[in-house]
């Protein structure tokens, strides 16, 4: 009689919580799950949005075979590829290094922590705008300045101007931008470590160094992938930086997936053509994303 | 009980006539909205006289942002159907009418009698999708090279002159530069960095396509023209390429902010001399027409992009808009010319159209003509044609690493060829 009436009541609590949870599942639907099958039935065809539903034409593979031959595509592939490999690790990596430095201070913790989140808040319009005054082409710009002055070096670098460098002044943009978002997730689950293990640490003798390696980093596992993931996931969709500074030039030289996607969605009008590079995006970062998740699995047995 | 029944239904009847009366006629009255985007405005005084005289047309106004974002914000309500008077420049109307999202506006010209040629000339070409209309010239801008008299005498420089050829330019660049040099670093001129702004001056003579239909980017004006501005920005005359862009320098604020003797601008800068308060200057502004490419180019040159209004296929309301559009332009271009815009009506050429445009602005009369002069030759620096908004785009995105000194010309041209020719054959 007990039992059955506390499979009642835990019967009862799902529906509640099916209760409370169904509008955010019917907006997730709508708003989400919707938009990305619709996507996904757009790369098949050929579409003007002009003229209504009336108006597809199943083309089959055809904006898929398109990309193989695209260039302005497939540099963006590779540069959104490049942009990970640097943007991710160097993020998360400071963002370890400043949250452990943040950890360890007496003084002054909160007003650091709110500097350093501080960007992460700021529009990236306008910062951009400084960061492209700072990146300035000529010897007189900031940054150039202490490289010709203090580094000697004659012939510096003309950052966003020049295919070779623009990529770096928008990934070391987009690094300081972030990091302070990842701080704040790091250092809060920092704080939450047992202090139990630190101090049998020391009184093993461990150094700082062998306490941060063997130590901090093994029990931020977890918070650790769940950034690498989030940052990868950001890495991907980068787009306003690149929009706002370089357009995606000069010629293709900082062009990314999303910035493909909006040229060819809002300056050719080739919806179908954009999505099928959605749906290419989608499965990049869907396998980036599924292959850290089989190895954080794998590392955690 | 025959006879009961039949009053009865004719009482029905009659109340049900009636209802449909009273209930149709609020709704006869009630006016049709047309939704009107801009990102210049004329004055909400003649919208509101607009309503008044028809009554059976309400306007909304909507400002938007005048940022390289507007078209795309434009399409998107265009697309959604929430847009009736839709605002294009530079160009767009060519694109928008090939995607089929511009209405066909031939019906309505005919219906309302509107004698296209006579009201809007050489600007029709800009509106026009082989031979039918998809949209209204509405205000047109018209380049020329403005220069700060003060600059001129204290560098000891003469005044251009409208017989003035592409050397004479240049050297009085070179002469600003080098007074400019001990003075604050003041340039001689400024070209700035619009897609096909470099075109500008060999426009006068060069051709974008062959005689087979293909790119003419090999053409020796459009060559010319890629080094003329390689060579002002390299020899210092004119601040580069790649610093008006990492600085986002604009020309309204450079050339009023006295860091230029001469800038090559549009008509709208008469607009922004007006806005004394965002621009404000203390010199006199001197304005002459583009200097001819060479010797073998004849007359006064100028040269002309224009702005158009046109209606969204989505529209459900495309016969009030255009009565709309009519209005307005063919009716306030007085209310246009007040905004510092050249409109497009041409029977409304006159010079108390050119006072009101100049109204504010330090200009005269006398130098607004030519913004008006209809016998000034005018061609443009935009390309008509087959694909022209993406020819102009591959242009756009090929010639920058040229102008920051990263590739060859000649590497630029085989791009844009091959490019541009792959489109046309597709």
């Amino acid at each position: 009689m007990k039992k059955k009436k506390r499979s009642e009541i835990l019967v009862n609590e799902e529906r509640t919580a099916y209760a409370f949870l169904l509008p955010s599942l019917i907006g997730t639907l709508i708003f989400v799950m919707v938009p990305i099958f619709i996507s996904l039935i757009l790369g098949f065809t050929k579409w003007n949005p002009i003229k209504g539903l009336t108006d597809i034409e199943f083309v089959g593979l055809a904006n898929f075979q398109r990309m193989v031959s695209d260039e302005r595509v497939l540099t963006a592939i590779v540069n959104n590829i490049k942009y990970s490999i640097f943007y991710v690790p160097i993020t998360i990596g400071l963002a370890l290094l400043l949250a452990e430095l943040l950890n360890k201070l007496v003084f002054g913790k909160i007003p650091l922590r709110t500097m350093i989140f501080m960007p992460y808040i700021s529009s990236l319009a306008s910062i951009a705008v400084v960061w492209m005054l700072l990146f300035y082409p000529s010897a007189s710009g900031p940054i150039n300045s202490i490289l010709v002055n203090v580094f000697k070096i004659a012939d510096p670098p003309k950052w966003f101007t020049s295919s070779k460098y623009a990529m770096t002044g928008i990934i070391a943009m987009s690094v300081w931008h972030d990091m302070g978002y990842y701080v704040v997730i790091i250092l809060a689950n920092m704080q939450g470590l047992s202090q139990e293990v630190y101090e049998s640490a020391a009184m093993d003798g461990a150094n700082k160094v062998q306490t941060f390696l063997k130590i901090t980093i093994p029990m931020l596992k977890n918070t650790l992938f769940f950034c690498l993931t989030l940052a990868t996931i950001n890495s991907f969709k980068v787009f306003d930086q690149v929009n706002i500074i370089t357009e995606g030039g000069p010629r293709f030289a900082t062009t990314v997936l999303v910035q493909a996607i909006y040229h060819y969605a809002f300056k050719e009008f080739n919806f179908s053509y954009a999505s099928a590079i959605a749906v290419v995006l989608f499965i990049m970062v869907f396998t980036v994303t599924y292959l850290q998740r089989r190895l954080e699995k794998k590392l955690s047995v | 009980m025959k006879k009961i029944v039949l009053v009865f239904l004719v009482i029905v009847i009659a109340s049900f006539a009636a209802g449909t009366v009273f209930a149709a006629s609020p709704a006869a009255q009630e006016p049709v909205t047309i939704r009107y985007y801009d990102w210049d405005m004329v004055d909400v005084s003649v919208i509101n006289r607009f309503m008044e005289e028809n009554p059976d047309i309400k306007i909304e106004l909507f400002e938007i942002a005048a940022n390289s974002d507007r078209t795309t914000q434009l399409d998107i309500l265009a697309m959604s159907g929430d847009i009736d008077v839709m605002p294009l420049a530079d160009g767009d109307q060519s694109i928008r009418s090939e995607q089929g999202m511009l209405a066909n506006l031939d019906e309505l010209i005919a219906k309302y009698n509107i004698d296209m040629e006579e009201s809007f000339g050489i600007y029709n070409e800009w509106v026009k999708s082989g031979d039918s209309y998809y949209s209204i010239p509405y205000r047109t801008s018209k380049t020329a090279v403005y220069y700060n008299k003060r600059i001129f005498d204290q560098a000891g420089v003469e005044y251009p002159t409208s017989d003035w050829t592409l050397e004479d330019y240049k050297a009085k660049a070179a002469a600003i530069s080098e007074w400019g040099k001990s003075n604050g670093g003041v340039f001689g001129t400024y070209s700035h960095t619009y897609a096909n702004e470099w075109a500008i001056l060999p426009a006068q003579v060069g051709k974008w396509y062959t005689e087979d239909g293909l790119s003419n980017i090999k053409d020796p004006a459009w060559v010319e023209g890629l080094k003329l501005r390689k060579e002002l920005d390299s020899t210092g005359l004119q601040m580069s390429y790649s610093e008006i862009k990492a600085s986002s320098t604009v020309i309204n604020s450079s050339f009023l902010g006295e860091k230029e003797g001469m800038a090559m601008a549009g008509s709208w800068l008469v607009r922004d001399m007006k806005k004394t308060d965002k621009f404000p200057f203390d010199f006199e502004v001197g304005i002459c027409s583009l200097p001819r490419w060479d010797e073998s180019v004849e007359g006064i040159r100028g040269n002309y992009s224009v702005s158009a209004l046109g209606i969204p296929e989505t529209s459900k309301h495309k016969e009030e808009a255009f009565r709309f559009i009519i209005w307005l332009e063919m009716q306030n271009a007085d209310a246009i010319a007040a905004t510092g815009n050249v409109p497009c009506y041409l029977p409304a050429y006159n010079d108390e159209l050119i006072e009101t445009f100049v109204k504010g602005s330090t200009l005269t009369t006398e130098q607004a003509k030519f913004f008006f002069d209809t016998n000034v030759i005018l061609t443009t620096n935009k390309v008509f044609g087959k694909e022209g908004a993406s020819y102009v785009s591959i242009i756009n995105e090929e010639v920058v690493p040229y102008f920051y000194d990263e590739v060859e010309l000649e590497e630029v041209l085989d791009n844009i060829e091959k490019r541009v020719n792959e489109l046309l054959k597709d």
